[in-house]
């Protein structure tokens, strides 16, 4: 089974489609191969300037009887870009399409794999190193539509949502 | 017709403002007003094919047709993460 992104993020007209991805489920493990039901997604995004709280979120985290996987994943600014060493890196975001680009990033989840429900949240502003700058969470009844559905996730983040850094020596 | 222009990212020191307006024909195209903008801005000009654009909160892509009113959004490949 192929699971195809039905959204293009056209660089240049036919010749350039960078972002249109293709998975290939069967050639994953961890990738749920017969997927065909669907569910409504508990959603919530948050773009923000404020350090992230992963001790309030898991405090706020909602899993019914039938979930038995969570993934949470934790984005951390890292002390070398591109080899030079940095202090800080500075996101900014294009809040109106960040947030129509989750939108549809959501609804691909939903068709996608069976999961109850996603939790992202991306700071802007100024990140420090050994800050985290991203936080994802995904509950699913098993781990491996948990880990693919997450990992699909980042990366179409950085593939198709408009946010940028700025790292600071 | 008028069409605003937004720059993101590095784009805003390229251009050295964060957004304009452009006045184009009827008919005419993204790859006509990117043609436009890069003979205003010819810092723009080496980031050509990898320029990401949007119109609204959607990616289009060259050959999207401009219609009055419309706000084209200019930027480098996304970071985020």
């Amino acid at each position: 089974m192929k699971y195809r992104s039905s959204r293009r993020c056209k660089a240049d007209d036919g010749i350039h489609d960078l972002r249109f991805a293709i998975y290939d489920l069967r050639a994953n493990a961890l990738l749920a191969p017969s997927f065909t039901g669907h569910v409504v997604v508990k959603r919530q995004l948050t773009i923000t300037l404020e350090p992230i709280d992963e001790a309030a979120l898991l405090t706020k985290r909602k899993i019914s009887d039938d979930m038995g996987a969570v993934v949470r994943f934790l984005g951390v600014v890292r002390r070398t870009e591109e080899e030079r060493t940095i202090k800080a890196i500075e996101y900014e975001a294009f809040h109106r399409m960040v947030e129509h680009q989750f939108k549809l990033l959501f609804d691909e989840m939903e068709k996608s794999w069976p999961i109850e429900s996603v939790r992202l949240v991306h700071r802007i502003g100024v990140v420090r190193v050994n800050e985290p700058s991203l936080w994802v969470e995904v509950v699913a009844p098993h781990r491996g539509e948990a880990f693919a559905a997450c990992q699909w996730l980042i990366d179409e983040l950085k593939r198709v949502v408009p946010i940028w850094k700025k790292p600071f020596a | 017709m008028k069409i605003a222009v937004h720059f993101y990212s590095y784009y805003k020191d390229l251009s050295g403002s964060a957004e304009t307006t452009e006045t184009l024909p009827p008919g005419s195209t993204i790859a006509d007003l990117l043609k436009q903008l890069m003979a205003r801005f010819p810092e723009l000009g080496a980031m050509q094919n990898s320029t990401l654009v949007a119109v609204g909160v959607d990616y289009q892509g060259r050959g999207y047709l401009l219609k009055e009113g419309d706000e084209v959004s200019l930027f480098p490949p996304v970071q985020g993460g």
